[in-house]
């Protein structure tokens, strides 16, 4: 089998089978996207109203804040019927084109909507120091390719702090994470993640400020110039990660890069491989506004295309391991 | 305490902590040389045991490549008692790298010996012996790299000189093993 998915095949599949089913769903779409419109403009004018309105506050003798928190409350429950109704058709969506579009690129595969990636392998990972206390995602698609189990799913984690006013939400990961399994062994970690020092500060300096992260396992320098002005490279082996970042998997951890038009992270484990990609835009969700196009369905293809070709470029097939 | 006598005594403590740093660097870099030689010399160990077994396992095939495989047991014992203040160990282990990939190519000539099960679990060890060889050697060339480095830079070239540190010479491939290939003469 070869992940190279054929194109014309897929836009066949667009003009063909889900097409119709995107018609079937068109009424519904347009229903959902007048609704959301209306919602908006109701609440805001309903705020508008209250604020303007001081006899109100004046009357029942309401704080700001209360009066704030009881605007969004009602928002809320008004709303409430419009969200039941846009996750019902999220779901329809998701299990009609998508899954159509997942089979047709990857046979076989196993496509779940509303799971995710462990969050012991995002943790087993390592790619960020800051811990989160928020984990969601979705979308996981599960699959065999060469020999190889791989899985990836959308991912969001977040870390909150403080309560009320002093609540502040941070997005550590947002974007695609891929775990698969790693057919050779390793006896350590060896992380590879996008060099931010020596991009702000510089060879010498942004080198200086990595080499005394305590944070992380020792620096790895390597020969490649250009692999080490995108990545920076940490492992507890100063051999072993020779050994698996030869001169041409380095280049070819680069143009995977450039290919995927994110800074990639990777981690390579006993027995693991992780991948994460940050991103913000979401692939999987049904787009309300203007309904999908074939641009869409292609860009779906191509990013799990570029995501599973993963195994190709780090040669993990390779009868050697086996 | 005056302020000028105060300003005196900060300089001369940052200036003793910037030469503490700069010192302490040095050592490391030269000992992060040592510690790469180590992991060389590790895996060099390890090709040398396997030697043995592997001349074993093919001489019964390979009759016709039987000064080939003299020749690199002959090698093997001179580089494991080679003085490396007065013998070139480094040439030695090119030639064993040299005659070990002369064994393999030649294996391809024995249909039997390729699907013998010992040989094929020999052939994948010493391939990652070799592997572990070459990624030893570059950690080996960063290391000295790195070193070097702090020899040549300012400030820490004065604290070198001090110390008396000299450039160490990277790992560098034979002369022979640098030029072209050319494809046509080998066949």
């Amino acid at each position: 089998m070869s992940l190279n998915y054929d194109k014309i095949a897929i836009k066949k599949l667009f003009r063909t089978k889900l097409s119709k089913k995107l018609a079937s769903m068109e009424s519904e779409r347009k229903s959902l996207k007048r609704q959301g419109t209306f919602h908006v403009i109701l609440g805001s004018a309903f705020a508008i109203i209250i604020l303007v309105d001081h006899d109100i506050i004046q009357k029942h003798n309401i704080s700001p804040g209360d009066l704030l928190f009881i605007i969004v409350i009602a928002w809320l429950i008004f709303l409430a019927p419009y969200v039941v109704k846009y996750k019902k058709y999220k779901k329809k969506f998701k299990q009609q084109i998508i899954k159509e579009v997942i089979q047709a690129i990857l046979p076989g595969s196993n496509y779940s909507p509303e799971k995710h990636i462990p969050r012991s392998d995002y943790q087993n990972s390592s790619f960020f120091l800051t811990s989160e206390n928020r984990y969601s995602g979705e979308d996981l698609i599960t699959h065999t390719y060469k020999g190889i189990n791989f899985q990836f799913s959308e991912l969001t984690t977040k870390k909150v702090t403080g309560s009320g006013k002093n609540r502040s939400t941070k997005i550590i990961f947002r974007g695609i994470f891929l775990t698969c399994d790693l057919p050779y062994k390793i006896k350590h970690r060896t992380l590879v993640l996008p060099d931010l020092s020596e991009r702000a500060f510089g060879r010498l300096i942004g080198k200086f400020l990595q080499s005394k992260n305590i944070t992380r396992d020792e620096l790895v320098k390597l020969e490649d110039i250009n692999f080490e002005k995108h990545f920076v490279v940490y492992s507890k082996d100063q051999i072993e990660a020779r050994k698996i970042l030869t001169p041409r998997m380095m280049e070819k951890i680069l143009h995977y890069n450039k290919k995927t038009r994110h800074t990639i992270h990777l981690c390579f484990e006993p027995s693991k491989l992780y991948l994460a990609i940050p991103m913000n835009k979401n692939y999987f969700e049904p787009n309300l506004s203007s309904g999908i196009k074939f641009k869409d369905i292609r860009d779906i293809c191509e990013l799990i295309h570029t995501l599973t070709s993963i195994i190709d470029v780090l040669e993990l097939q390779k009868e050697d391991y086996k | 305490m005056s302020v000028g006598i105060i300003a005196i005594l900060a300089f001369v403590g940052f200036s003793l902590l910037v030469f503490i740093f700069i010192y302490n660097s040095i050592m490391g870099k030269r000992n992060e040389i040592e510690n790469a030689t180590g992991g060389i010399d590790t895996y060099l160990k390890q090709r040398y045991d396997l030697i043995p077994n592997l001349v074993s396992a093919v001489k019964k095939y390979m009759e016709h490549e039987k000064s080939l495989l003299e020749n690199v047991t002959k090698l093997r014992t001179q580089a494991m008692s080679a003085n490396p203040k007065k013998d070139d160990i480094a040439a030695i282990n090119n030639e064993i790298s040299k005659m070990l990939g002369g064994i393999m190519v030649s294996v391809e000539n024995y249909p039997d010996l390729k699907s013998n099960t010992n040989f094929t679990n020999l052939q994948n060890t010493l391939k990652e012996v070799e592997e572990n060889i070459a990624a030893s050697r570059r950690y080996y060339n960063t290391a000295v790299t790195d070193f070097n480095n702090s020899l040549d830079m300012f400030p820490s070239n004065i604290i070198a000189g001090m110390m008396g540190m000299k450039r160490r010479a990277v790992f560098e491939a034979p002369e022979h093993e640098k030029k072209n290939v050319n494809i046509g003469e080998l066949f």
